[in-house]
């Protein structure tokens, strides 16, 4: 039978078309529906009635759809993250798989949303409709959609019977009354998820003040929104109320009451609104109707029965039911209106009776602005939500409904995903050596650049840009929605959680540099509020004296910020903080942070711990943390944010495993700026795992710059190398810059460079011939530098002793530009 | 009234007279006069709905919908003159209350008792009965067994087999008192079909048809020979089909598999349709309509405005007769739909109007067009 290999059909095509599928993607195809729906002038899409057309088109736009997938289901399906710093898995919501729904028949645009919904969870859908809804415009519109896109077409069937899938699909999700519903959960076996929407009541309540000033004539207002909602759509929708709790214990004012609003509609009704009633409608109003009409002559002479009162509308449009005693009833509906008590705020034995039916209740709130009155109503809202009801809403507007509020108590999309964990990210995330994207562009920075401005005229969810100074001197920027941002600072605190910070014990200090649109105080404040640590505000305050000060008066054990301006600290107010110095824990960025300074901090101040704070970029966000068990230039990549990978230093090809290489960084999920295989401009090497501190994040081991490598008379050369030797032979703990300059010589035709190297004259004395010794150290260290400088000749060098204020800095952040090339 | 009640039936064709419809309005009158003065609340409606004023045809009279009485017990008796209380058994879990004078249910048998003699049903020889219905004890309050049992008067009883076997007592969840229990014997019911054929005695099977059907179903199911009983047998069912609604089938084929497996005459299978409210017996002729008899008129009413409909037009069923005094259920306006047909319509050579039934109106018309929570749902869960 063909049904029993439909379900497997269907799982095969959505494995096929899974790009197709991402949420994004997913929004991009349904939004560009909408669009050709907008955009048709050959009366294509005129099967959908004119009052439906437009909110078709609006539900399906990308805000609405980004609004509701961020509302319902707090993001993105398919993809695994982690949720708190202190996680170690990662999580996500999974779609279902195939999901069977089965469709009411009174609703003809219902099987259209119910098939987003499911569309947009990532599942594939089979649709059983009744013969009335292959009729309706939503079937319509389905096949319209189908014919749109075939990705979608490959994962949505239509059956006419339902028989031997119930077992074999992921997820039933049922429409009906009770007795369809309980039909259709008996073939469901348990293993399959059984999503049901089944019918609900809704009512309304008037206080008691609002009672006696409609009797007085003052509440049209009351009786219009009241109107409303008993001609909107017949009365047939599940917010619709179907009872009209009257607040008080006067049965004469609830009397005169229902009287004056049946007054009211006969004074103002709309000719135009004949209710659709089918034979069976009819028979059910005229029957109850003149039950009722019985039950007020009965109650009138039984006093032990509360008592009864009909009003009617003469041409029958409408009916007002009126019985004095507590509780909700139902109502035939199609203008029909139950009014009943609730003397008390008991609303937990008045609505007993319908508690799991609860749904909409509806409160007359009256001027906004009168406090007393909203007051009054929300002394009711409480009440109402622990008897039950489940949605509150102003009397005139029960029916109208927000995108993305949950249905029923649930949120609809939720029931459409499963919640995955895993220790490990998937596929899309973490490190990939084999560069399968190899056909794909690398990204330097100007591309990074360009496609970030793209973005930012693109999109109107950016609500965080920074600037992105960088060591290359130019200012740019750097641009994240609230998701990229939020997601970014969860990762970069799991780092610095790794890295060492305590947050249940640990009180920080920031003195990241803030303002001028700089990301480092701002980011680690955020960084630390996800850690729940405890935190000062300093930022890099100037007056150093009020910042000793405070870690005198405050102690904190923790700062946080640039090794410049920590160290600039330390040595300026190290009279007041030697002996009172708190902090034990410093974590720095933005700069390397000079063995001999962290000694000093050590011996002097009694600093336990120096360690990164993160490696990262403010383009790409955070990259990697360092744990206990690696310091220095190792680090854990964040693997559950990005896509790694190392490519040639000199071509794009992939590169051996421990090889060195140039680390490119793709982020998915990303999405207020363009990170696919970006080169931030570091090299290094993978090195094999596991590590000691239980992480399975890879561990990279940075080597430098791609900036530090320059190619040299016809060589590569690494200037950090050469940093590298200056400091183990010379102590050399100032600032290095490299110049790259031409000679004005030749050398068997050839041109011969100049490297020039300047160096701080505060830290090394002109004395004994420095200058000299460092040069003959270098070629003895350095053999690709002997090669160009002694057998090519092609090189010369010259030391440069001079003050660090005279060292080309970048005008923005002040940091220095270690490479320049004058060339 | 009593002209009226006494008047030779069932079908006499003379009555159709004017002289007789002004008879039976003034007796319709009179009932009206007798529970107005006996009951407050019909007083109360009556005052409503007339202002005072004399009905003036049939359709003034102001009628009460069945399921008023299920929710209600309304006297126009004090309980001393109760002479007999009868339940229904309905579907719907509620159950009728119908307080019964001695002369409405003397009048009642003795419509029965006219009918039958009409059709010639009243036989002198010997007669074995197959009643699909409950086996007494503790079942003697049931309307319908009791009809059962007076029905068995019409010829000498030989032998009576009930299908529906009393199995005791049981304990109804949430009370401290108990109820009878009853089930279905089928292979006592084939073995009494088999003996009864082989007797050769006519035989009369009464009760609900769904048993009736679900026997002969399983005749066949198990490859049991046909039977033929004695011409002279009968089939007069009713009842409904009893929480059995997905296997009703037409009565027409029930007749048929009747006619094959037991041989009985189609003319002689007969249904029977009455409610405990509005007692008058309607009784299928040959060929098997409901003819309204004399002591009763049938009135189709639209079934959102109330109004008359012509004959040949669907509406709710609406029974009118002056014969009850215990009850104002002089006009009963039912859940069923129905047709009315004159009487030459039929073919079977009775004039008078008989009537289609097409089942129960839905009663909750709202349910197929929202997910608004609605009556039927939640009727049984509360």
């Amino acid at each position: 039978m063909e049904n029993k290999g439909l379900p497997l059909q269907l799982r095969l095509a959505l494995e096929k078309e899974k790009d197709a599928f991402t949420t994004q993607s997913m929004i991009g195809l349904l939004s560009q529906f909408a669009k050709h729906i907008q955009a048709d002038d050959k009366s294509s899409y005129a099967f959908i009635p004119n009052e439906e057309i437009h909110s078709v088109v609006q539900y399906l736009s990308k805000e609405n759809l980004q609004i509701k997938v961020s509302r319902e289901l707090n993001g993105e399906v398919g993809i695994l993250q982690l949720k708190d710093p202190s996680s170690t898995i990662y999580t996500g919501n999974f779609p279902l798989g195939v999901i069977l729904h089965i469709l009411p028949s009174n609703s003809p645009g219902l099987c259209f949303y119910a098939l987003v919904d499911g569309l947009l969870t990532g599942n594939a859908n089979i649709l059983k409709l009744s013969k009335k809804d292959r009729e309706g415009w939503g079937h319509q519109l389905i096949l319209a959609l189908l014919n749109f896109s075939t990705p979608i077409k490959s994962v949505v069937a239509f059956v006419d019977s339902a028989d031997s899938l119930y077992g074999t699909v992921d997820a039933v999700s049922a429409w009906g009354g009770d007795d369809s519903l309980l039909a259709i959960k008996s073939m469901v076996p348990p293993n399959v998820r059984f999503i049901s929407w089944g019918h609900k009541i809704s009512f309304a309540i008037i206080a008691d003040e609002h009672i006696k000033s409609a009797i007085s004539g003052q509440e049209q207002e009351l009786f219009s929104d009241l109107s409303r909602e008993m001609f909107n759509n017949f009365q047939l929708a599940c917010s619709s109320p179907q009872t009209v709790l009257l607040q008080t214990e006067n049965e004469t004012l609830a009397e005169q009451f229902v009287a004056c609003f049946a007054a009211y509609l006969e004074n103002n009704q709309n000719p135009k609104v004949v209710a659709p009633l089918g034979e069976q409608e009819l028979t059910e109003i005229s029957t109850e109707t003149h039950l009722f009409q019985l039950e007020t002559f009965w109650s009138a002479e039984n006093k032990t029965t509360s008592r009864k009162k009909l009003f009617q509308d003469k041409g029958l449009q409408w009916r007002l039911m009126l019985t004095l005693e507590e509780g909700l009833s139902l109502s035939p509906l199609y203008h029909t209106l139950v009014f009943k008590l609730a003397k008390s705020c008991d609303f937990v034995s008045v609505l007993s009776p319908f508690r799991s039916y609860l749904q909409t209740c509806g409160l007359y709130i009256k001027h906004w602005k009168n406090s007393q009155n909203t007051q009054n109503v929300k002394n009711l809202i409480d009440p109402l939500i622990r008897a039950g009801v489940n949605r509150i809403r102003p009397l005139g507007s029960m029916t109208d409904g927000e995108v993305g509020e949950p249905h029923d108590g649930e949120m609809g999309l939720a029931r459409f995903v499963r919640v995955v964990s895993s220790i490990l990210p998937g596929k899309s995330h973490g490190l990939d050596l084999e560069a399968k994207n190899q056909t794909k562009k690398i990204m330097d920075k100007s591309d990074f650049q360009s496609c970030a401005l793209l973005k930012m005229n693109e999109r109107n969810d950016i609500s965080l840009i920074f600037k992105s100074g960088g060591s290359s001197g130019q200012t740019a920027y750097s641009a994240f929605t609230e998701q990229d941002y939020h997601q970014q600072m969860l990762y970069a605190a799991r780092g610095l959680k790794a890295a060492g910070l305590d947050p249940d014990k640990d009180l920080c200090l920031n003195v990241f540099f803030g303002g001028g649109l700089y990301g480092g105080f701002l980011s680690f404040t955020t960084i630390l509020e996800k850690l729940k640590a405890k935190q000062l505000p300093m930022a890099a305050w100037n007056d150093l004296a009020f910042v000793a000060e405070t870690i005198v008066a405050l102690k904190p054990n923790v700062i946080l910020g640039m090794p410049s301006y920590i160290i600039n600290l330390f040595r300026q107010q190290g009279s007041l903080l030697k002996g009172r110095n708190s902090i034990k824990k410093i974590f720095f960025g933005g700069e390397m942070f000079p063995q001999a300074e962290r000694e000093f901090l050590k011996n002097e101040f009694g600093v336990e711990l120096v360690a990164s704070a993160a490696y990262g970029s403010v383009d790409a966000g955070p990259l990697g943390y360092q744990c206990q068990f690696n310091q220095g230039t190792i680090h854990h990549l964040h693997q559950g944010l990005h896509q790694f990978e190392l490519v040639g230093l000199e071509n794009d090809s992939t590169i051996e495993v421990g090889q060195v290489g140039r680390l490119l960084v793709t982020t998915p999920s990303r999405q207020a700026a363009t990170v696919k295989r970006y080169q931030i401009g570091d090299i290094g090497r993978m090195l094999p795992g596991p590590c000691a501190c239980g992480s399975r994040d890879s561990l990279f081991e940075l080597k430098g710059r791609t900036g530090d490598i320059f190619k040299l008379a016809g060589s590569f050369i690494n200037g950090q190398k050469i940093e590298q030797i200056l400091i183990d032979f010379f102590n050399y703990r100032g600032e290095i810059q490299l110049k790259l300059k031409k000679d004005n010589a030749l050398h068997n035709q050839a041109e011969v460079e100049l490297l020039e190297i300047v160096l701080s004259d505060l830290v090394l004395s002109r004395k004994e011939k420095v200058e000299d010794k460092i040069i003959g150290i270098l070629l003895e260290q350095y053999r690709d530098l002997r090669e160009i400088v002694l057998e090519d000749q092609l090189l010369k060098i010259n030391i440069v002793l001079t003050r660090p204020e005279n060292m080309l800095r970048t005008p923005g952040s002040g940091k220095l530009r270690r490479i320049v090339d004058e060339r | 009234m009593q002209q009226v009640c006494d008047a030779e039936g069932p079908y006499q064709t003379e009555l159709s007279s004017p002289a007789w419809e002004h008879l039976f309005l003034e007796a319709m009158q009179q009932n009206i006069n007798w529970h107005r003065d006996r009951n407050a609340f019909y007083r109360a409606y009556i005052e409503a709905q007339l202002q005072g004023k004399m009905i003036q045809s049939l359709a003034d009279v102001p009628f009460i919908h069945a399921n008023f009485f299920k929710k209600h017990e309304v006297h126009s008796l004090g309980a001393a003159e109760s002479f007999l209380h009868l339940t229904s058994s309905g579907t719907t879990g509620q159950k009728s209350q119908i307080f019964f004078d001695e002369w409405t249910i003397k009048s009642a048998q003795r419509m029965v008792d006219s009918i039958f003699e009409y059709y010639k049903f009243i036989d002198s020889d010997e007669t074995n009965y197959l009643l699909f219905t409950y086996e007494p004890e503790g079942a003697a309050n049931l309307g319908t067994s009791y009809t059962d049992n007076f029905l068995c008067k019409y010829a000498p009883v030989g032998k009576v087999f009930y299908a529906l076997k009393y199995e005791g007592q049981e304990a109804i969840p949430g009370q401290s008192n108990t109820k009878a229990k009853h089930s279905f014997d089928l292979f006592g019911t084939l073995c009494a079909l088999e003996e009864f054929a082989l007797e050769g005695k006519p035989v009369r099977i009464f009760g609900f048809p769904a048993f009736l059907n679900f026997t002969l179903d399983k005749m066949r199911d198990l490859n049991r020979p046909a039977l033929k009983l004695s011409s002279k047998s009968m089939t007069f069912l009713g009842g409904g089909w009893k929480g059995h609604q997905q296997k009703a089938i037409g009565k027409l084929e029930l007749y048929q598999k009747t006619n094959e497996l037991l041989g009985i005459p189609l003319e002689r299978c007969r249904d029977g349709f009455g409610s405990v409210e509005h007692c008058i017996p309607y009784i299928e002729c040959a060929h098997h309509n409901f003819h309204v008899p004399i002591w009763s008129r049938v009135l189709i009413r639209h079934p959102g405005t109330f109004q008359v409909l012509p004959y040949r037009t669907l509406g709710l069923l609406n029974l009118i007769s002056p014969y009850i005094t215990s009850a104002p259920a002089n006009s009963v306006l039912m859940g069923d739909l129905a047709t009315l047909y004159p009487g030459q319509d039929c073919g079977c050579g009775l004039e008078q109007d008989f009537f289609v039934i097409h089942g129960r109106a839905q009663a909750a018309g709202a349910a197929g067009k929202s997910c608004a929570l609605n009556a039927l749902e939640i009727l049984g869960r509360r």
